[in-house]
């Protein structure tokens, strides 16, 4: 998951971007830093029968999936601010399952 | 602690893989080609399929066993929402955990995009890094 993470800036690295699209970019890890925000979340909600942390791990790794998808149909120059956007829902998600897979294997 | 280091890792590993498998000098100069090894929207879907297969996996391989205590009756949101409190309160030590991630993790960048313009101001490119 982590190397989704790591492969949507060099995308960038071909020209130089407007500085507001970098900013964005940067904007996008604000997800790893508010995980102690999302964590009561997904402590809350989950499917009890299919796994309280499983929920998560699935789901959050089926939207990494679907987004990187979505992404390879992005890398023109001028989708920039797209893949800025799709970068930052999929470091939500990366977060999320981050989350649940240290529980799990706390558990 | 594992997640302090694998995720750089992940990171690093990941765009050093990007880079070279869609640079066109390291395809000549190691294979002889002309062309990318990958272009990047390939790799992007390659990675999202293969990200598909291990998720299937995951949902068909991986049984979480479910306690008792887990089945209990779950508090309310507003109940979990109120327990955001302990962030605030300066004696406590969730409070200083939640600043030290959020200046670790964000630092500076979220209004100055930081190191990452000024390379590529200075005319840093992805071939260059290769």
């Amino acid at each position: 998951m982590c190397v989704s993470a790591g492969i949507t800036l060099p995308l960038t690295y071909d020209v130089l971007p407007e500085y507001s699209v970098l900013s964005l970019f940067a904007a996008g890890t604000i997800p790893f830093s508010l995980k102690f925000l999302t964590a009561p979340f997904l402590e809350r909600y989950h499917f009890v029968e299919y796994g309280k942390r499983k929920t998560w791990v699935v789901i959050s790794g089926f939207c990494v999936a679907l987004i990187l998808l979505l992404m390879s149909r992005l890398t023109g120059v001028q989708h920039q601010v797209h893949i800025a956007v799709a970068f930052f829902f999929m470091v939500a998600c990366i977060s999320v399952q981050g989350i649940s897979l240290n529980v799990l294997a706390l558990k | 602690m594992i997640e302090a280091v694998m995720r750089p890792a992940g990171r690093l590993c990941g765009s050093l893989l990007f880079l070279k498998l869609s640079s066109k000098p390291f395809a000549w100069n190691v294979f002889g080609r002309t062309e990318a090894l990958l272009p990047p929207s390939t790799f992007l879907l390659l990675l999202g399929l293969s990200l598909l297969v291990v998720n299937t996996v995951v949902h068909f391989w991986l049984k979480e066993t479910v306690l008792d205590s887990e089945r209990a009756e779950q508090s309310s949101l507003m109940e979990v929402i109120s327990e955001y409190r302990i962030f605030f309160k300066s004696e406590q030590r969730y409070c200083r955990q939640a600043i030290f991630f959020l200046i670790v993790n964000q630092g500076n960048r979220l209004f100055k995009a930081g190191f990452q313009y000024e390379l590529i101001r200075r005319g840093f490119n992805k071939e260059r890094l290769n």
